[in-house]
This record gives C-alpha cells, structure tokens and sequence, in this order.
C-alpha cells in the first residue's frame, strides 16, 4: 500500500555478485509477502524473475568487473508491485535479444524470455544508472498458463 | 544446494535440493559430468526438495538429458513442484524431461 504520493516503499542495496542472489532473493520474497492479493504463483513468478534479471546485471552488466552494486526500489500498489533495479554496468537491452527456440531444449538464453513471460510491464533505461522496471499485477490468472511473453 | 547421486546398475539417481541457480549450478556440473561418462540407461533426478531454479540450473538438467541421450539413455525429472515445476512448464520442458 502507498503510505506517500513519491518515493519507493523499500529500497536496499546488494553487491551485484552471485554470492548475493541467494540473499537479494529473500528480500525481495519478504517483500512479496506485504503484496496484497498476491498468491504462492503470484510469488513464484516474481521471484524467477528477479532472479534472472539479477543474473544478467551480474554475469552481462558488471561484466568483468567485481564492485559492482544493485539498487532496488519497491514500490507495493494495492493491485500489484513495481520493482527497479539500477545498476551502473554495461547496458543490457532486454529488447535485443532473441527469444529462444524452446522446441530445440535450448541450454541458456531463456532468462530474459522468463522476464517478460513472468512480468506484466518490463521497461529499461539505459544511463547512469541503467534502471530495469518490473511491474507484476495481481490477476487470477498465472504466467505460466500461456501468457504470450514477447 | 546439494545433490547426491545413487547407482544401481546402470541407474543413476540424482537428489538435488535447495537452490540450482547460476551459482550453485557450477558444483552440480561436475556431477553432471561424471554421470554422463558412465553412460547410464537411465538417469532419475529428483527435485522434489528443490526449492528454487533458475534459468542456469534449467540449462544443466536440459544438458544432461541431452548428453545421456546421446549415449543411448534417458532422463526423467521427478518430485518437481511449486516454482521449480513452474519454471518447468514456462519453458515447455515438463513432458520431455517426464516431469511427475
């Protein structure tokens, strides 16, 4: 629930390394759990996709590089929840990349499929700092029912 | 994560729990490794205690099915629910890994 018209409900900030998703990941299910409405699938899906957005700023964004931090800004809206996720790494443009062929049982390449197949609004600015929007809203329905992703 | 593996002929048994993700996944593939240099017929994973996937662990059951089929085996998924069986099912994966 809005308590203020601007300004995020939580904001933390995690080093952008694989040693931190496990934790990232469970503030981010702590956070959940104060989503009016949302549901165990509601849960799930956001999860899944934190994590892969997570990744790719890790292993795409801060490439190379071992200092890199993400800040995350949650905003809970009685119908859902908006969660940026800033970064000062390389771009990454959900946009370009291809989606996979799921018939040919691909090995990697499916996160940013799961991004958009799993959240209903996925916006990106590139700049200082890149800013990765995700906006998942409370429906009956679940993703994983066959929401067309791209 | 952990897994612990099981041979019983030319069975291997996977038990996987915890989370498989991009960082885990590197001390499953060493496993994965293993188990495909002993061309199984058969190769079980359970993931019944698997709390969490991501696209990285995916990857790693996708390349052992592959693998161990390339052998002359195969590969059933079994115990997967909640997000693990959701991942599953996003990415169309659930009937030819015969998740159950």
């Amino acid at each position: 629930m809005r308590l203020r018209g601007d300004g995020p409900d939580v904001s933390f900030r995690v080093r952008a390394c694989l040693e931190q998703r496990s934790m990232a990941i469970d503030i981010v299910s702590a956070v959940l759990g104060h989503v009016r409405g949302a549901d165990r699938n509601f849960r799930h899906e956001f999860v899944t996709a934190f994590g892969e957005a997570f990744n790719n700023i890790v292993i795409h964004g801060y490439r190379g590089r071992t200092d890199g931090l993400l800040d995350v800004d949650v905003e809970l809206v009685n119908e859902g929840i908006t969660m940026r996720l800033k970064d000062n790494g390389h771009p990454v443009d959900l946009d370009a990349v291809a989606p996979p062929d799921l018939e040919s049982m691909p090995e990697r390449g499916m996160g940013v499929y799961m991004i958009h197949a799993l959240i209903d609004e996925v916006a990106y600015e590139r700049g200082n700092p890149n800013v990765l929007s995700l906006t998942k809203r409370v429906t009956p329905e679940s993703a994983c029912g066959g929401r067309n992703p791209r | 994560m952990n897994c612990i593996r099981t041979d019983n002929g030319g069975e291997s048994r996977l038990v996987i729990d915890g989370s498989l993700d991009a960082l885990t996944v590197r001390d499953l593939r060493p496993i994965i490794d293993a188990v495909v240099a002993d061309k199984p017929q058969r190769v079980t994973v359970d993931i019944e205690k698997l709390e969490l996937i991501d696209s990285s662990g995916v990857g790693a059951i996708v390349s052992l099915f592959k693998r161990v089929k390339a052998n002359g085996g195969s590969v059933v998924v079994v115990g997967a629910r909640e997000q693990p069986l959701a991942v599953l099912k996003l990415l169309k994966l659930d009937a030819v890994l015969g998740v159950t």
